[in-house]
């Protein structure tokens, strides 16, 4: 029994030791802006060790490098992966590791009978704070983290139409919702001091009336 | 040292016994956590937009992956079916009733209910997971438990069952936050050549910032930098637990071992911890991550030693 109980727990160890390993990104995942600022910083380090390099090879580079990695990687977990998944012994730890420095925040607003449009709820907003209970519980924060990043706009989709019609549903005098990701980029210290508002973007903007599915 | 002595070395190692009151002391933790979390979802009114489906509730058209969905039909009833029964498992883990069954029972509907939308997961379930599946291999309702007064008559019982599984659990708290750190070396804004912005930056995320804090960073820079390596620090020195545990365990070590308790490294570590999860929850709105973390911090400490500790406690507050 002890021999079997040291065998498993090698087996364990080994298993999330590698299963934590992070996954190199793939080469849709290299346009992402923290990764394009990350392939940026290893050009200026290999220009400064005196390997020039233009983005253009840096990225092919980075591309091949991390398919390579992502194989071999593969074949190291096949024996790990139905433990990992049967007993929820899942690694995966990449938090806050970049930064997002033009984060898109939540915004939904409501047209009213004469035509003018009027903000519902604004992501961490004390003034626009429709359904802030909801809105702002961690499970939902998660779902829209990645609409911060602008990523899965199918999802996106889905769930703006989800909120739109329950904001159409609870204000019966709006005539239409638009739901959208405002994108403003994170301040230096400096700007935050001088309290300057930097420029924002209306991103993935969606429109929905009442007839709208 | 030869392979056949290392491998026994390693089989006795794992073989050691002591007082399961830390792991007891985790699963009491753990069960809280995930209680917490479906208490604070249902309290939300969020369960059903995010674990509902288009049908009933939910925003998407969600596909669980888990196994157990292909028993239970993923409707509303069986949903909530679902959810009262974590809620049942985790209070069964809470009291200690039921053993390894009732930690069992909780990983499987835990792990049911968050494959349902994985995209409103995240680093925290991942973390719980992995922490009941240990508890599923811990005798952590031996004592402090329901189970332990209907066995013995006494709420608690002190008598050595096998130890390992603490082990377990500090190598993955250790993993956690050492492969965390390492990730953020590539992450310009932790280096010194981002100029330590990190946290300047996070603060600013709207996805977890927990207030906005605008109006105070642009003059709290320093503290920010200062944070941002401590940060780094902290899990990129992670494996100094496993030192300080090691050496309050053999105090007969060396000389490394002997400057390790000189420190009170493991005491310290602990501490560092503790005020880094705490500075985490109350600036970022990221789940139960830091809460389930501090769970695991119990397996750094002996029974003695919580004994002692509980024992102040009482004192102080009598």
């Amino acid at each position: 029994m002890d021999k079997l109980r040291a065998l498993f727990v090698l087996f364990h160890l080994v298993g999330i030791t590698l299963l934590s390993l992070p996954t190199p990104g793939k080469a849709q995942d290299l346009d992402a802006p923290e990764a394009a600022a990350l392939l940026d910083d290893l050009r200026a380090l290999g220009a400064r060790l005196g390997v020039e390099r233009s983005a253009a090879e840096v990225k092919v580079i980075a591309v091949d490098v991390s398919e390579r990695i992502r194989e071999a990687r593969a074949a190291l977990l096949a024996p790990f992966n139905p433990y990992a998944r049967l007993t929820g012994a899942r690694q995966g730890w990449s938090m806050f590791w970049a930064i997002n420095h033009r984060p898109a925040r939540l915004v939904i607003e409501l047209e009213g009978p004469e035509g003018a449009w009027t903000p519902l709820y604004v992501a961490r907003s004390d003034t626009y704070d429709w359904r802030r209970r909801e809105l702002d519980q961690e499970r939902l924060r998660g779902v829209v983290n990645q609409y911060s990043h602008l990523r899965d706009r199918r999802s996106y989709r889905a769930f703006a139409a989800f909120i739109a019609q329950k904001a159409l549903a609870e204000h019966p005098e709006a005539t239409r919702a638009r739901v959208l990701m405002e994108e403003r980029p994170s301040q230096r210290p400096e700007a935050l001091r001088a309290g300057k508002t930097p420029p924002s973007k209306r991103r993935w903007e969606e429109l929905y009336s009442r007839e709208t599915p | 040292m030869r392979p056949r002595a290392l491998a026994e070395a390693w089989v006795a190692y794992w073989a050691q016994l002591a007082p399961p009151t830390p792991l007891a002391l985790i699963r009491v933790a753990l069960a809280l956590c995930a209680l917490g979390t479906l208490a604070h979802m249902i309290w939300s009114g969020v369960l059903l937009w995010v674990w509902g489906d288009l049908e009933f509730g939910g925003y998407r058209q969600n596909a669980p992956g888990h196994w157990w969905w292909s028993f239970v039909p993923h409707t509303e009833a069986g949903l909530w079916g679902t959810v009262t029964l974590a809620i049942t498992a985790g209070v069964l883990v809470l009291v200690g009733l039921g053993g390894r069954a009732s930690s069992l029972a909780l990983l499987i509907l835990t792990m049911a209910l968050t494959s349902i939308n994985p995209e409103s997961g995240g680093g925290h379930d991942r973390l719980l997971t992995n922490a009941l599946w240990l508890l599923v291999l811990s005798p952590a309702s031996a004592t402090l438990s329901l189970d332990c007064r209907l066995r013995t008559g006494a709420w608690s019982d002190t008598t050595p069952r096998p130890a390992w599984t603490r082990d377990l659990f500090l190598f993955q708290l250790v993993l956690v936050y050492v492969t965390t750190g390492v990730q953020k070396i590539g992450g310009g804004d932790w280096m010194p050549w981002g100029e330590f912005m990190a946290l300047h930056y996070a603060l600013q995320l709207p996805s977890w910032q927990r207030w906005d804090l605008s109006g105070v960073l642009g003059s709290v820079t320093p503290l920010t930098q200062l944070a941002t390596v401590g940060t780094m620090l902290f899990e990129l020195g992670a494996p100094l637990l496993w030192l300080g545990v090691w050496a309050e365990r053999h105090p007969e070590g060396g000389r490394v071992v002997r400057l390790a308790r000189r420190v009170h490294l493991r005491r310290g570590f602990v501490l560092a911890a503790v005020m880094f999860h705490v500075g985490i929850d109350a600036l970022m709105n990221i789940g139960p991550f830091s809460w389930v973390s501090m769970a695991y911090l119990f397996a750094a400490f002996e029974h003695d030693e919580l004994v002692a500790a509980w024992r102040r406690l009482r004192r102080q507050s009598n």
